[in-house]
């Protein structure tokens, strides 16, 4: 009794230190590389420093203050939260619906599964380019099948109301695929005895899915719902290949606004852009927070 | 006090690598443990040092390597490598040019990083629009003395492109190309709409009358293409209002003959439809390429691509308000950043020179169809027998300066202007109350 | 009985159908990327405009190929893109799995923090982190840009939830037949890992394959320029040039495409094994 009480402690000290050199090099490259940058922008958030970095002063949390009462800031922070409301559950639904259309390894199944990849192996800016060119109202080819075959003229990329859900659409139409091959490498994975066993209490193929399948790829669910939805908080690329932040700032996201402010508009205000960027670290880590702790509850967190 | 404190700070945060990068560090004694940015360009004695070494290198006849970067994407970026292989290729004082080409936005990115590291190139070609904040962050050479060292006769350049590269009476970047806005005509367009394909429109009372004639929305073609994401002071100067005034720091949005200008503006767009809704201005490059547009303001660098594509087209002057007729104007100057060496300022000035030349701005100006400003290359009767060049030059006399050389200028623009004409522009505000809302954001800026 | 499978077949039906339209919606902008890239100048922006070139032209591809370095570049790419794959797979997955499978102090802590560094913008790091590397002296090297890319949060949270799901039972029988923990990590574990590696691995190449701003920043010469950042010199700086940037696109994306149908064959296979193992 004693004697294996001891084992498994000496085995847990081996663990733990096994452990940390398991994390060791990972661990090393993030506090130099981004750990170090990132407390360095939390600083510069506190100055008036400019991209030239010259005559710094410490400002306190005038940057802060400004943010509150810039409209364009709250603007910015609505068309993001908009466009992580309804990108989020698009492509992780589409993914997870066409995940049980094809958790297959049939020749369909697979050869669909690679054509559905194939967007996200494009560069943003290529595929921004590919939909600005066919949406265009007045050049493109869809608006031009469009009207062709009877419709109104769409504006898709230039109407206020229309600009971000197409952007959207586009972000899902690119994404959906990833999420697609994580889901359906995860429920190829599920135990075939589990849905066997199942079968044998009579359980329908609805059922099946609700009581096996979400259950078991429930940790890939959650990572890609968290890991799209920090994605989306941050969406930069689309907007600025595609609208630039307009029709009237209506796809202006908080990220193309503290580029703007950093980098594209002087005074290049990065001790203010940084000042956002805080801002925007405290929004995406409390809901990353909350949907960890409340909303995917049960899933990675269980055991760990 | 406060200032050490931020910069021992920031030192601590940001330089915690310089321990490691010491250990690796061969030269030694260069990298202070205590740098912080503001202390981070001064590598004087290494670069004092290296200095030396260099003035005797060229005093012996040795190669000087330039770092030269610019934002010359693009079909005009294969003909400047052509002339600076050429110059590196046919040069007498040894020098070697290794150019570098990105895209506006991210030099924009780079460069005051590297400039604040040491690590900025030898000299660089931007927008003339960029010279003022990097002045006023002491981040350009002055090169003023660029005249008495290289002999090149200033008063040979028109004044108003030497103006560009001006800032409080100093001057910070060598002439490279200018430019105004220009009206482009298709000719074809306005022979089938019965108008006299070799006259463009004079006035703005005209530019209306015939975008309205050229519009024709069943065959997807429109009058005048006016872009969303632009300015449009010609036609606030036109009829007697501006933007601002620089010298002064005084707002001068809010008047009658704005309020004017924009109905005008509106009433094209939102009522008469002349051009497309929102449109970017690649879209409109692309569609005037495609022959679906009357008339369109821009610079000579559709001259090219509306070649390639067999427009028949014409070039004039913006057109006349009740006050004249104006038109923006820009340019790119080749500029030297902070902390270039004496050696290397000396061999830029060398290449600058040459590009002064009149040969090669003929060249430029020929192959890429740019209006030319050396008074001695306007006698040329190669240049006054260039049809293209003759009218660009000629439509390039109206040009007038928009906040350049104001720091601010750039704030102006994305903050004030461009939300105010697309606001009016697309009919998502009544003119005067656009213009008024304009008028207090243009206060928040030069407030500053 | 027969009824039910009349109702299966009829929700097969309208499965392929609703796969089928959509796997149209992503194949009709690619191939029309792909066809166009064949236009001349004239063809790429013509009106009315037309799926198909009327006359097709390798003019687009001879212009990009005379305009940059392709092969030196590509190569530049390559080992950029490839290095970091390389070696943030090894380095996720060890942290990875140290955290979805081993208890030590502060596991929970850490991975907060991990997860914690993927919420800020990019555009926001990049000044200190051009000031870092230039410290390190490491500007302008593929040492420079390949180590600060060596490891992802992303990675390490992906690789964890992947852990996270295999069978609990696997590292047990390797304890009691006395494996050390890397050896249990790198023998049972990263075997089973295929589909995961593999996924994560074309995602890893993809990122920086495709990046511009990055490789820009941190390469201040032209022969340490990667694919992407060489291709966005073709754009045009006042006037896009449709047709060589379509060609472009294409140049960069046929490598990726390559390496993902050579891929998929080891991701479907790896697939199999693991489903195959419990």
């Amino acid at each position: 009794m004693t004697e294996s009480k001891v084992k498994k402690r000496r085995y847990a000290a081996q663990n733990q230190k096994s452990a940390y050199l398991f994390i060791l090099p990972s661990m090393t490259i993030l506090s130099v590389f981004v750990f170090i940058p990132l407390i360095a922008s939390f600083v510069i958030s506190l100055t008036d420093m400019n991209i030239f970095m010259k005559d710094v002063s410490f400002v306190g949390v005038t940057n802060f203050t400004r943010l509150f009462s810039d409209s364009r800031v709250s603007n910015a922070t609505i068309n993001s939260l908009y466009f992580t409301l309804l990108e989020v559950p698009l492509q992780v639904g589409l993914a997870l619906f066409l995940t049980v259309c094809l958790a297959k390894n049939s020749r369909y199944c697979k050869m669909l599964r690679s054509i559905y990849y194939l967007p996200f192996v494009c560069s943003m800016t290529a595929i921004g380019i590919v939909w600005s060119m066919l949406l265009d109202p007045n050049m493109g080819l869809v608006a031009y099948w469009l009207k062709q075959a009877g419709f109104q003229t769409v504006s898709f990329l230039k109407d206020p109301d229309l600009a971000m859900p197409t952007v959207i659409v586009v972000t899902a139409w690119k994404g959906f695929g990833y999420t697609l091959t994580l889901l359906a490498a995860a429920v190829l994975n599920i135990p075939q005895s589990l849905y066997e066993a199942a079968q044998m209490d009579g359980a329908g193929s609805f059922q099946k899915f609700l009581h096996i399948t979400i259950p078991g790829i429930w940790p890939t669910i959650s990572f890609c719902i968290v890991t799209t939805t920090i994605g989306a908080m941050q969406m930069f690329d689309q907007a600025y290949v595609m609208t630039q932040g307009g029709p009237l700032n209506r796809t202006e996201t908080v990220v193309q606004y503290i580029y703007d402010r950093g980098f594209q508009t002087a005074p290049y205000d990065l001790g203010y852009a940084s000042a956002i960027s805080v801002y925007l670290f405290v929004i995406v880590a409390v809901m990353t927070f909350v949907l960890r702790r409340f909303v995917l509850k049960g899933g990675e967190d269980a055991d760990a | 006090m406060r200032k050490k404190w931020i910069s021992v700070l920031l030192s601590a945060v940001m330089c915690v690598s310089v321990l490691t990068g010491c250990g690796q560090n061969g030269a030694g004694g260069q990298t202070a443990p205590s740098d912080a940015p503001e202390t981070m360009q001064e590598q004087q004695p290494a670069d004092a040092q290296a200095d030396g070494q260099d003035a005797e290198k060229t005093a012996s006849g040795e190669k000087i390597t330039l770092q030269f970067w610019n934002v010359f994407t693009g079909s005009d970026g294969d003909i400047l490598r052509e002339i600076v292989d050429n110059y590196n290729k046919t040069n007498t004082d040894n020098i070697e040019i290794q150019m570098d080409i990105m895209p506006n936005d991210q030099l924009q990115q780079k460069l005051p990083a590297a400039i604040a590291t040491g690590t900025a190139p030898d000299f660089v070609l931007f927008g003339v629009e960029n010279i003022a904040p990097y002045v006023s962050n002491d981040s350009l050479e002055d090169i003023s003395d660029f005249w008495d060292v290289t002999g090149v006769d200033k008063s040979n350049i028109l004044e108003n492109v030497l103006e560009l590269s001006h800032v409080d009476g100093k001057l910070y970047g060598a002439p490279m190309q200018y430019n105004v806005s220009y009206l482009y005509w298709n000719k074809d367009l306005f022979a089938e709409a019965g108008l006299d394909p070799e006259k463009a429109p004079a006035t703005m009372d005209e530019l209306a009358e015939y975008a309205v004639k050229l519009t024709d929305p069943e065959k997807n073609q429109y009058g005048l293409a006016l872009p969303t994401s632009v300015t449009y002071m010609q036609f606030l100067w036109a009829n007697g209002g501006d933007a601002d005034d620089p010298s002064t720091n005084t707002n001068l949005l809010d008047s009658e003959e704005n309020v004017k200008t924009l109905e005008w503006l509106q009433d094209l767009m939102v009522n008469k439809k002349v051009s497309p809704a929102s449109i970017t201005g690649p879209e409109a490059d692309t569609m005037l390429q495609a022959g679906q547009i009357g008339m369109y303001m821009s610079g000579p660098w559709q001259i090219n691509g509306l070649r390639a594509q067999g427009i028949n087209f014409g070039i004039a002057p913006c057109v006349a308000g009740s006050a004249g007729a104006f038109s923006p104007a820009g340019g790119c100057s080749y500029v030297i950043p902070k902390g270039t060496e004496e050696s290397h300022k000396l061999a830029a000035y060398k290449f600058m020179q040459y590009w002064l030349t009149d040969d090669i701005l003929k060249e430029w100006s020929q192959r890429n169809g740019f209006p030319v400003w050396s008074k001695t290359l306007m006698e040329d009767p190669e240049i006054q027998n260039d049809e293209v060049l003759s009218a660009i030059s000629k439509a390039t006399e109206i040009g007038r300066s928009y906040n350049l050389g104001y720091s601010l200028a750039s704030q102006i623009d994305n903050d004030v202007m461009i939300p105010l004409f697309e606001k009016v522009m697309t009919g998502a505000a009544v003119p005067e109350d656009a213009l008024k809302e304009a008028s207090e954001a243009m206060d928040r800026v030069l407030a500053q | 009985m027969r009824k039910k499978i009349g109702k299966l077949t009829l929700s097969a039906a309208l499965g392929y159908l609703f796969t089928f339209l959509i796997a149209v919606t992503v194949l009709i902008p690619i191939l029309w990327l792909f066809v166009s890239s064949f236009k001349t100048d004239v063809g790429v922006i013509k009106f009315p405009p037309r799926f198909f070139p009327e006359e097709w032209t390798l003019h687009q591809y001879l212009y990009v190929g005379d305009s940059i370095p392709i092969f030196e570049m590509t190569k530049n790419t390559v080992i950029f893109a490839g290095g970091v794959t390389v070696i943030s797979l090894l380095f996720d997955s060890m942290a990875g799995y140290a955290f979805a499978r081993m208890r030590f102090k502060g596991s929970r802590i850490l991975f907060s923090i991990i997860l914690l560094t993927m919420m800020v913008p990019f555009q926001i790091i990049m000044t200190p982190l051009y000031i870092e590397v230039y410290k390190l002296r490491l500007l302008d090297s593929y040492l420079g840009l390949i180590l600060p890319r060596a490891t992802s949060a992303f990675g390490i949270y992906m690789m964890s939830s992947f852990f996270q799901g295999l069978p609990k039972s696997l590292e047990e029988s390797g304890r009691i037949d006395g494996m050390s923990e890397f050896r249990i990590f790198w023998s049972i574990m990263m075997p089973l890992c295929k589909p995961a590696l593999v996924s994560l691995g074309i995602f890893h190449f993809m990122n920086n394959w495709n990046d511009l701003l990055y490789p820009l920043m941190l390469t201040s010469s032209q022969n340490k320029r990667t694919l992407s950042a060489g291709l966005a010199v073709l754009v045009g700086n006042k006037v896009i040039k449709y047709g060589p940037t379509l060609a472009a696109t294409m140049i960069s994306l046929t490598p990726l495409l390559v390496l993902y149908i050579f891929c998929q064959k080891y991701f479907i296979e790896g697939v199999a094994t693991a489903g195959v193992k419990e």
